[in-house]
Parts: C-alpha cells; structure tokens; sequence
C-alpha cells in the first residue's frame, strides 16, 4: 500500500492505493467518479480520458500512484455551480451525444486541447481527438462541438478582457 | 408538409445533460452494498466436449464465493432468439469461444480472476468448423443434432434461364463481406441482486426487456412477476445487445450465493462474446435488355450463422428481401443458405444482412450500367418500382416512396453534378479520386415472417400535472427517449417540459417490442399517438369541453393548467394504455416481406492513394426519405454515423482470428470522418407518427457499394470482396 495525495477536481485529496493499482480504479472504485468510462482498458479508446496537469490522459494507461501531487480533473469536476462548461453545453447543442459512453473522454480530451491551443482548426481538432473512439455520431457533430466550444471560449475571453479594460 | 409546434425542430436529447456530465449511471457503474464479482470462464477452442470442471482448488481461493456451472441453472438451461439453441453455461460441449463454462464469484475483482485461474478443466478438443462450405459438406461433423443447416429460404418467378438466354447483357459476380464487430464503446456489463420474495431483479443493457423476462423465467423456473429487468440506459448496441448475453449469468449467479452480483467484461471478452455482422457470400447473375430494362436476377447467398441460431436464420431471410432492392425484375430466382460454424456468433447488425446484399446489388448495378453504356442514375430510374406498382416478390409498393425525388435531388448534388471538378482536384499524381453512387432501402419492422409486430405504451397524466410516457422501448443512443417524448408532446399539445419518458423497466414500462428493425419511432409513437388521442378526448369528455372551440395550450386545455386538469380527473381516467401492431400485406412467399422502407440515396468522394493503396472517402452525400423528420438533430446523427460506420465496413473493419482489441480491430476515427452533407425527402408515411418512419439502420446500408463503385471510378479496378484494405488495393494496381 502506498499513500498518494493528490488533487481531485480542486479538492486535495489523500488515498491509500495498492501498488500496480491503475488511476481509473482510483477514481471509479474508491472515489465513486463513474463519469470515467473504461472501454477497453488499453489506451485506444479514449473513454477514460482525464485531465493530467491539465494534459489529457488514458486512466487506464495511469498508475495510481502516478497521481500524487498531479492535479486531476474528470469529467465530474467540469460543471462549476450547476453551471456546464461551454465545451459540454456545445456538445449538447450541436447533437454530439448519442449512447453517451465516449461522451466524458471526448470532452476531457477536448478540454485538454483547448487549454493548449484556443484556437485549432479542423485539422487539428481531428488529430488532438482521433485517440478518442465513437461508434455512434461519425465524429461530425463532435468536432463541430469542439469548433463551436473554442469560438465561444474566445468570444467569452474577449469579453472579459474588455471588460477588465474597463 | 403540415407545420408542427415541436415535430421537426432541432431539440437537444433529453439525457444529453447527465452523459455529458458523466451523471449518468450505466450498468457497469451500478455498485450496490455487498456486491460480488464474478468472471467468465470461456473455453480453450472453438469446438470441443468438456469432460470434467474441476473447481475444487478454485475455492480454496481466498475470497472466492462460489463457481457455478450448468449445474446451477434452477430451471431450464436454454435460450435463444430464434431457436433456444444456447445454453447459459455449457454443459457437455461447446462451440465457440465466446461459450461460457462457469462464472466464479468473489468478494473483488482479482479474487474471481485467482479463482478463474484455478479451475482445471478437462476437454476434448475438436476440429472446428470456420467456413459456410466446410459446414454444409456431406462429410462435416454435426455442430447441432439438426445438422449444419440453419436456414434456406427462396423465392422464384418468372423463367430465369430463358431470360438469361434472351438478355442482351448478362453479367455474373461472387461477392464477399467480412465479420464486422458492433464496437459499442460500452463492453457488455451489469449486475443482478436477487429480492427478499425469492426473485431477482437484473440490470443489464438490452434491447428488449421484456423478452429478457420471458428467457429468464424459463432459466430461472420464475415467475414472471419475479423477474424486474432494467435494460437501459445502452452504451452503444446496433444490435448487438438483443442476444441474451450476461442476463441469464447474473441472475443465477446472484439468486445462488444471495448477494447482488456485478459482470463487467473486458474489451477482449466482449470482443469473443458479442455476435458479428453475417459474413456473406453473395453470388448474382443478372441480365437486362439493350435499351437497360432489367430482365433477371438470380442471387445465392451462402451465410455463416455462427456457433448458434441468434437471429441468424431472420438477417438470411432479410437480406434475400433486399436483394432485388426497388427495382422491378420479371424473372427472379432467389435461394439462401446459413449454415452454422464454430467462428463467432453471429447476430443482429445494424442492416440486418442488407449491407451485405446492398453492397452486391449496387455494385452489379453499376456494372451493368457501364456495359449497357448508360448513366448508373438513370438506369437505377427506369428499373425502379413505381408508387402503387408491385415489387418483384409480388407486394404492392402503395406507401411513402420517394425514389424519383430522392434520384433527381442525387442527380443535382454538388459531388455528383460536379464530379469531374472533384476527380480534378487532386493535386498529386498518384492520388486518383473517383466518385460512386448507391441506393438503399430498408424494410420497417420485422416483417410478414414475425407476427404480430406489436407496441405497447402507456400514458399518464400525474397528479403534478406531468405527462409520463411509459414504454419499455430502451435508449442506446439512437435518441428514443427524446423522439417519443417530443411524439407524445406534439399529440398531446402539450409543452415539451411537461413530459417525462420512462423506459426499459420491464415491471413499470408496458412491452413496446425490441429496439431493432428501424421499428420504435414508427410503432411505438404510433401507440402514444393513439394513448394521446383517448387521453385528450376523455379530458374532453370530464370537463365537458367541445374538441372543435376549445384552445389547447403547451401549458394546458381551455382555462385548465395541466395540474388543475390531473387534480380534478379520478386518476383511472387520466391513464391509458395502446397497443398498435404493423400492418402487413399477406403474400404466400417463403420470404418475409415489408409493407414499407425507408430509403437512402448516397453519392461517396474518394481518393485512392496508388503508393500507399490506402482510400480516403472524402466526401459523402446522402439523402434520405424515411417520413416525417421527428428531430432533425437525431436524424442527422443517424446518418453521419451511419455513413462512417459503413466507411469502416467497405475500408478496413475485418473481425478475424486474433483480434482482440482495438488495436487489432480497427474502426473509424475522427481523421477518418468524411465531409458529410445530409437532407432529408419528408414524405410522409401515413399512418406513422406524424408521418415519421425509421432511419436508424438504412443509413448504414448504401454507403459501402457507393465507396467501392467510386474506388472503381478512381482506378479501373472493380473490388468484389469487402474490406477493400490498402493491401488488397495494392495487390490489385
């Protein structure tokens, strides 16, 4: 048994976890975070994709004690005060949710690259998202989502930075 | 078209918020007080007899709760789709290696997988057989006692020989496609706790509940009222989740040793478990006259059902349906056979067997076009059956079909209008674009072969004046949730906030059928239409209002809210329940047939790469025409997903031996995603909900003759076999 301490969602957090213990038993099993999917265990899917000192990583692929002192994010820590960040109000917007399953890796792995890059393109929105799979919405609607998460984002930074001008 | 208040307005699905919250709780979250685990233990082969499961040592293991076995299994250890040819654990034989042989419980995880480890067992290993044609030879070991054959249906008209002898242009191809793997992103899981009255209740994702309950009182020797099923919410199925896979398994796992009991596989177990698209080999002969009037087609189809019925014997029967498509032939011999095989189980796809028969059909099609000199369009034109006329199986076409809308609008879509800009634009040598075309239908529902074909739904206006749809029709992301909920409000006329759906709980949710066969928007809104209509008319009818001057309101009926309306109503008046069948047209042919189908025409970009041999479809078009569009955010998500999903099929997707994972299955991402561009021709289907019909699977269906008839158009090659892979590209250049 090992101690970590970590970050969970701007909570400190401390947990006692046994060695070879992976991050997505961490935060499925002893935190109750179901919000991270696993889907294939392996890091080719995507679906328990996490924030890492704000870098998107497989769960699964992550070793529990890797986690200490990180700062981790999971799709539960996103909405801020019954408030949805805008990357999961656009992915409800823009129809970008079918079964659902991959729905909380593709938003963490979208955060993680909108808090690298504000403004990616299409292309680049493909690269950032193609280790996250979907089976249901042919990936359209999800970039859509993402462009359409960054034009508000933008709009929004914009916004606040006029406003502290003044 | 009539203009509607919610009916074909873009509205956000009612369980977006908590799936994009990770809220949301799936089968495999569900972690009750006390709850075991259990693992499967699956056989060394795909074919042997079992001889001894010892399990002695497996329960020294500390934390081990229990093994159980076939012998476990309190009533019958059977079930089946079709057949009850499946047993929930092997007793002295099995034949693939997704049979389960024993689960062990335990206290964690790892306990059941140091448990797994210790149970010796003895089999005899036998040769397996992977082939259709292996399994059909006179010589072939038997894999069930009434032989190999699992199916053969066929239909004849007319004189096939004499055609052929006659025709102008005759040509014969073999077609072949692949295994294709569901690839839901949720792997089967769940969990079942047994209940104080001796019965169990099981939360499993599937697709139909209350079939579950059926197949498990026969497993369980229960009654009915003893048996709750959760079925929803569904991480993904296409068809995938109508098989009895872990129900069974949890209940007697979790009425034995008395504690809830949690299933979750893995990426590969699922993978061995889950069933396959059919694989098919297709061969077509087909002949037409010089002026390209189509005169026959004969098509044999050889299937690989599988290690067990499944739906096998219905997905033959419907792909044999499909394979005249809505064109007329006057001379059709139509024959089929599936045969069982110890290689995977195969099952329900998304399609149901028409991807395979599409594929043949489309590509054929575009052939006989190029020999007859002759626009693939327009040939497709003149040999379609017209509104009112018969198809070749004799069934008359007198429903919604806009063929001739949907042809023209393909005929003016910018990729195909402009192809030869688009072939242009390729600014390397040895990048050759090519643009291809396709047409499919889709029968609704299940057919002649499976009736009655029925929906149940209830509707009740509660005491706080909510609306509450009660079908057990299960949400796995195809958005009936959200479709039912805005049908009932529209019938209604009430506010979309004043309705609430629940669905897949077969003790509170009335039996709505399975969510396959493009069926739940068509019937199952059918049925709240109808609960809609009694609802209104016997709140009419209490207040004493007259339908024809009295305002309905999102908020409520006349100066009524809805709450005042439910307050004063005895609550027996403001529940009701319906229950609509599909209508079918009788036609003494051994092949089930359609009364309808919902249609899509698709113009597909490609670029194929002549060093690498890889294909990039670049650009996709589709038009539909299945009704009344009830959301057209769904029904776009429908399509773009359908689209790359049979990107995956016609490109690369191939489940084979050895693969185990998604590394060495490999599906579309989002690199992969087409330009995709969708409309939608909204004729009307009378008698559906506001004229809707299903979308769910033809979407899938013309996608893979539309890339390979553009891979031919980009190199000269006509590709006969699926997946069409960079290797297979290669070898061919």
């Amino acid at each position: 048994m090992k101690s970590i301490t970590f970050l969970l969602n701007d909570v400190s957090q401390t947990v006692e976890v046994l060695e070879g213990m992976r991050a997505v038993d961490v935060l499925r099993d002893i935190f109750g975070l179901t919000g991270t999917k696993e889907a294939c265990g392996q890091g080719e899917c995507g679906a328990c994709t996490i924030l890492f000192n704000d870098a998107p990583v497989h769960a699964c692929l992550l070793l529990a004690y890797q986690m200490d002192g990180a700062s981790i994010v999971t799709i539960e820590g996103l909405e801020k005060n019954g408030e949805l960040d805008i990357i999961q109000q656009c992915f409800l917007e823009a129809g970008a949710i079918q079964c659902g399953f991959c729905t909380p890796g593709m938003i963490m792995a979208a955060k993680g690259l909108l808090i690298k890059n504000k403004t990616p393109d299409e292309e680049e929105i493909k690269t950032a998202m193609s280790g996250n799979l979907c089976r249901c919405t042919g990936y359209k609607k999800i970039q859509e989502a993402v462009m359409m998460a960054s034009q508000r984002i933008r709009q929004r930074s914009e916004y606040n930075a006029a406003d502290s001008v003044n | 078209m009539r203009d509607y208040r919610i009916i074909g307005k873009k509205v956000i699905r009612e369980d977006g918020r908590e799936k994009a919250t990770g809220a949301l709780k799936y089968m495999g979250d569900l972690k009750p007080e006390h709850m075991l685990y259990a693992k499967l233990l699956f056989p060394p082969s795909s074919r042997g007899l079992i001889k001894k499961i010892d399990v002695s040592e497996a329960l020294q293991c500390p934390g081990v709760i229990d093994v159980v076995t076939a012998s476990d299994v309190p009533g019958q250890n059977v079930h089946g789709l079709i057949f009850k040819d499946q047993k929930v654990f092997c007793e002295d034989r099995y034949n693939y290696s997704g049979d389960v042989i024993a689960a062990v419980v335990a206290v964690t995880k790892e306990a059941a997988e140091c448990g797994l480890a210790k149970i010796r067992l003895e089999v005899e290993e036998l040769e397996p057989i992977s082939e259709a044609c292996d399994a059909l030879k006179p010589d072939a070991p038997q894999i069930h006692p009434g032989g190999n054959l699992a199916a053969h249906h066929e239909a004849f008209n007319g004189d096939t020989k004499k055609a052929f002898q006659d025709a102008d242009v005759v040509i014969e191809h073999i077609f072949k496609t692949q295994y294709q793997e569901h690839g839901y992103l949720e792997p089967e899981n769940g969990m079942a706790r047994p209940l104080k009255d001796g019965g169990v209740e099981v939360f499993c994702a599937c697709q139909n509940c209350h079939r579950c309950v059926r197949d498990l009182q026969v497993i369980l020797n229960l009654p009915a009222e003893k048996i709750i099923v959760h079925s929803t919410p569904i991480g993904g199925g296409f068809g995938g989740k109508d098989d009895l896979l872990l129900q069974g398994i949890l209940a007697v796992c979790a009425l034995k040793c008395g504690q809830p009991v949690h299933i979750d596989l893995t990426r590969e177990e699922s993978f061995i478990i889950g069933p396959k698209r059919m694989p098919m080999e297709i061969c077509m002969k087909m002949a037409a006259d010089k002026d390209g009037r189509f005169l026959a087609n004969e098509v044999h189809v050889l299937a690989a059902c599988g290690a067990y019925a499944s739906y096998g014997p219905a997905i033959l029967d419907f792909s044999l349906e499909h394979a005249l498509g809505t064109y007329y032939f006057p001379n059709i011999a139509i024959t089929g056979d599936a045969a069982y095989t110890n290689q995977y189980l195969v099952g329900a796809f998304r399609g149901f067997g028409n991807n395979q028969m599409n594929f043949a059909l489309e590509s054929m099609i575009d052939m006989m076009a190029e020999k007859l000199n002759m626009d693939p369009i327009q040939l497709r034109v003149k040999n379609m059956v017209n509104a009112n006329e018969r198809y070749s199986f004799g069934h008359e076409n007198k429903r919604s079909n806009a063929s001739m809308e949907m042809m023209a609008q393909l005929e003016k879509s910018s990729l195909w209008k402009d192809r030869s800009q688009f072939k242009k634009a390729s600014d390397r040598p040895w990048l050759k674009r090519g643009v291809g075309i396709a047409y499919g239908m889709q029968g609704m529902g299940l057919g002649n072969h499976v009736r009655p074909d029925a929906s149940s739904c209830t509707l009740e206006l509660k005491d706080d004046g909510i609306l509450y749809v009660y079908t057990s029709n299960e949400d796995m992301g195809q958005g009936s949730i959200t479709t039912l909920k805005m049908i009932a409000a529209e019938a209604m006329g009430m506010g979309l906030d004043f309705v609430r759906v629940i669905n897949g709980i077969s003790s509170v949710t009335p039996d709505s059928g399975p969510i396959t066969a493009s069926r739940t928007t068509y019937i199952s809104g059918r049925a709240i239409v109808d609960c809609a209509k009694q609802l209104k008319d016997e709140i009419y009818h209490f207040f004493g209002l007259n339908m024809e001057n009295t305002s309905v309101k999102p908020t409520g009926i006349d100066r009524y809210t809805w709450q005042e309306i439910a307050c004063q109503m005895p609550a027996a008046l403001r529940r009701k329940t319906c229950r609509t069948e599909f209508p079918y047209e009788a036609v003494d042919i051994d092949i089930g047939l359609h009364e309808f189908y919902s249609h899509v025409a698709e113009v597909a970009g490609v670029e194929v790469n002549l060093l690498t041999g890889e294909t990039k479809l670049l650009k996709v078009e589709m038009i539909t025409s299945a009704g009344t569009v009830i959301n057209p955010l769904g029904l776009e998500g429908q399509c773009e997903g359908g689209a790359v999903m049979s990107e995956g099929y016609a490109l690369f997707e191939n489940f084979k031996t050895g693969t185990r994972n998604f590394q060495t299955y490999l599906m579309p991402v989002m690199k992969d995603m087409p330009d995709i561009h969708v409309s939608a021709i909204e004729t009307a289907e009378e008698d559906g909900p506001f004229g809707a019909k299903g979308v769910g699977e033809v979407v899938s269906v013309p996608g893979t003759a539309a890339i390979v008839n553009a891979i031919y158009d980009a190199t000269g090659v006509r590709f006969t076999e699926i997946p069409v892979t960079a290797q297979k590209v290669l070898m061919a250049l």
